[in-house]
């Protein structure tokens, strides 16, 4: 099953830490959704299997752990 | 003697010292260093006897008594000329000894590593990032060439978090970072800042160590320090237990986290915190840096530690290109404005805070005022402006930057940080100086002291919610409390003959002592003279925190200058009619004698208003003074201390009273609304509400 990775906003802080290890992926930017608060979002265009060492660094290094692999739904 | 020395084991000093030639100037527990002397004891068991100082007095006795092996300082901007001195002298006399600093004050580009390596020559060995496993590293390879420092020089030996020079080439070891800080023993647990508790100081905790943000001008910004790490709820627990157990007359405890309150962990420590308060009445007051995001969770824990924790959105600007040029994200204004009200809502002694600084890349006197704007006219009632700090090894003190946004930067004394030390027979003056940014391409010098004036304003009469009172009624009216700010600011034909004199001294002492490099400001200083002036503080203010003390000390002339600019900035805007300035006249006394002389805690006050302040308090003062018609009754009130108010000031001034500036960093660093007079009613009139 492809995978993607997913982004846990209630607990994302916008750090800014996984768009700086993995910038083909997660970006943060202000969200409507959370009061314009910063949250990171996922590039789910991109087929992320290409370069998942490189977003699992990304996923490790997340302060709050609010990052994860999901199935990614056909 | 030389066959009791050999069957001696060896020692190690440790020491984080503190400046004491003006007071005490970090009155807080040694707490980082003792982390490495508590991880060298659990790797080397008594192979070593490890000693922690924190007074440089303490330090030279003890290096002349019986002189350690190594000696490892902790370097900070605020110690390392004190640390560097003293060890240089410990050395010239025991030439053998191994001196080993280590710290967040050392430079991230290795060109200047190098240059701070050969601008300190004492230093055998530089310790970076996080020193616990460097420094154990290092006693190992030491061990290993038995303590032949110049042998393992030449061998180009590669340890870890380590550098040293070996001649002019720099070797630096890999880089680790701990990942499990828990393999670190508490320094409490252990017993090894146990007479620190005889000290007046306060005693610090760490829960959690790095700062997942990349602020440019904070050493917690860069990318070494980035890694999470945090210690087990367990071992905070049994922390907090041991300290509440030994501590004596310090009110307050610091948390050295970068975002206390960001991570869900956080709830936790404050539920122990708060269950310790509950049970032991302290901490009184918890400083700690709050999370820059996740208000919900900086929000839970303001919640638990009920007004005592001193919390605050850091902003540092909301100018969003200087936001983007220090690499910074702030919260959202919703966010912001839900964060305040709420922190505003915990209790009426709630402080919050906000702080920004002044000369960030890009930043203009406007772009200073409105972010100062944004955080007043939001609710917030402490607002601390600093100055830019180029502080070693951050990315706004790089070469690249300083170019970009043409930087006009001047050397100073930090206030506070010199002294006369002694060692063996000899004395030695010393000052720690520091750089900051007084202008840039984008800020003249004379907006910039414009800018500090300003900050000068907004430190007296808004924080310490000296005249919140006031504020709140100004809100309720539909008036910024800022634009009337602005008015003082602008109208110095209002101030009284003292206030004009003390905003004199204070744009001089603003624009003097400053240097233009750091060896120009050494050559004047280092003189004992001149350092003489700067210990009695002749010289070497902290002119904000100074001036701020001079000026609550005429609360009487601050008032009259507020009640002033507030009737013509209303009048000017259609706002003012006789029942406003009839309540504003009589609002200044009460909260004159309310906040007057709040260390004089025997003072009691009676005095008689057309108001019922009573009720009025319990609306929070949230009263439109327009519509507020003075009573023709008096109503006399008692304005007094409780008993534990009297205990907390009396262990605050005993705590500030031998700091650099007293009274005024008591002023500058403790919540003052706890300390200000409570009211009662004393004589009942027929009508007794007003409103």
């Amino acid at each position: 099953m492809p995978r993607k990775a997913f982004v846990n906003k209630d607990d994302c802080i916008g750090c800014t830490i996984c768009s700086d290890t993995c910038p083909e992926i997660f970006n943060v930017k202000e969200d409507p959704k959370y009061k314009n608060d910063f949250k990171s979002f996922t590039n789910d265009d991109f087929d992320q299997e290409l370069i998942a060492n490189k977003i699992q660094e990304a996923i490790d290094s997340c302060p709050v752990h609010c990052i994860s692999w999901h199935d990614k739904k056909v | 003697m030389r066959v009791k020395q050999v069957k001696m084991k060896k020692k190690i000093f440790l020491a984080d010292l503190t400046h004491t030639g003006k007071g005490i100037l970090s009155s807080t527990f040694p707490l980082g260093i003792s982390f490495v002397g508590s991880y060298v004891k659990k790797i080397f068991g008594d192979d070593y006897g490890i000693k922690i100082f924190k007074f440089p007095e303490h330090l030279s006795d003890a290096i002349m008594d019986d002189p350690p092996q190594i000696l490892c300082l902790s370097n900070y901007s605020w110690n390392l000329e004190l640390g560097y001195k003293l060890s240089s002298l410990a050395k010239q006399k025991f030439p053998n000894l191994i001196v080993v600093f280590g710290g967040p004050n050392y430079p991230e580009s290795l060109l200047e590593r190098v240059q701070f390596l050969k601008q300190h020559p004492t230093i055998d060995f530089y310790i970076q990032n996080e020193g616990e496993v460097g420094f154990v590293e290092l006693i190992k390879k030491l061990q290993e060439y038995n303590f032949d420092i110049n042998k393992l020089k030449n061998n180009r030996e590669l340890i870890i978090n380590c550098s040293y020079l070996d001649g002019e080439e720099l070797i630096v070891g890999p880089f680790q970072s701990i990942t499990d800080p828990n393999i670190i023993p508490s320094p409490y647990l252990t017993g090894l800042l146990d007479e620190f508790f005889n000290m007046k100081l306060a005693p610090m905790l760490e829960t959690t160590r790095g700062c997942p943000f990349s602020c440019s001008f904070c050493v917690g910004g860069l990318p070494s320090r980035s890694r999470i790490a945090r210690f087990d709820h367990e071992r905070t627990k049994k922390e907090l237990n041991y300290i509440v157990e030994h501590v004596k007359n310090v009110d307050e405890m610091l948390i050295t986290d970068l975002n206390f309150g960001m991570y869900k962990e956080d709830i936790i420590t404050a539920q122990y915190i708060a269950d310790i308060q509950k049970e032991h009445n302290w901490p009184i007051v918890v400083h700690g840096s709050g999370g820059k995001n996740n208000r919900k969770g900086v929000i839970e824990t303001a919640r638990l530690l009920k007004g005592t924790w001193y919390i605050g959105a850091s902003i540092q600007s909301t100018d969003k290109e200087i936001l983007t040029n220090i690499k910074r994200n702030n919260i959202s204004l919703d966010m912001y404005k839900d964060f305040i009200n709420f922190n505003n809502s915990l209790s009426k002694d709630t402080t919050t805070f906000t702080e920004f600084i002044l000369g960030l890349p890009g930043d203009t006197k406007a772009k200073h005022f409105e972010s100062l704007r944004y955080g007043i006219d939001n609710g917030v009632n402490f607002v601390r402006s600093y100055q830019a700090i180029l502080l070693t090894g951050t990315g706004i003190a790089s070469q690249e930057t300083r170019k970009k946004f043409g930087f006009i930067t001047k050397f100073r004394v930090i206030p506070g940080a010199v002294g006369i030390y002694h060692f063996d027979n000899e004395s030695v003056p010393i000052a720690e100086i520091e750089e900051i940014v007084v202008g840039s391409k984008d800020m003249k010098f004379e907006d910039y002291i414009s800018c500090r004036l300003m900050d000068l304003f907004v430190e007296t009469y808004i924080n310490n919610a000296l005249f919140e009172e006031v504020f709140i009624a100004l809100r309720e009216m539909g008036a910024s409390v800022f634009d009337c700010l602005i008015y003082i600011h602008e109208h110095d034909e209002l101030y009284t003959p003292k206030m004009k004199e003390i905003i004199a001294k204070f744009i001089e002492a603003t624009k003097n002592d400053l240097y233009n490099s750091r060896k120009e400001a050494e050559e004047y200083i280092l003189n004992l003279d001149i350092i003489k002036k700067h210990m009695s503080g002749e010289l070497g203010i902290n002119e904000i925190l100074a001036y701020k003390t001079e000026l609550y000390l005429e609360l009487e002339d601050l008032a009259s200058v507020l009640l002033k600019a507030l009737k013509l900035y209303l009048s000017d805007n259609n706002l003012l009619n006789d029942n406003a300035e009839k309540y504003f006249g009589q609002l200044m006394e009460f909260i004159s004698c309310k906040k007057r002389r709040f260390y004089n805690y025997d003072e009691e006050i009676q005095q008689s208003f057309n108001y019922n302040f009573k009720v009025i308090d319990e609306l929070n003062y949230k009263i439109n003074p327009r519509n507020i018609e003075q009573n023709n009754h008096k109503f006399c009130f008692k304005l007094f201390h409780t008993s534990n108010q009297k205990k907390h000031i009396k262990n605050s001034v005993d705590l500030y009273k031998n700091t650099p500036s007293g009274i005024g960093r008591m002023i500058q660093r403790t919540n003052l609304k706890r300390m200000y007079r409570h009211f009662e009613l004393i004589k009942c009139m027929p009508c007794e509400s007003t409103v």
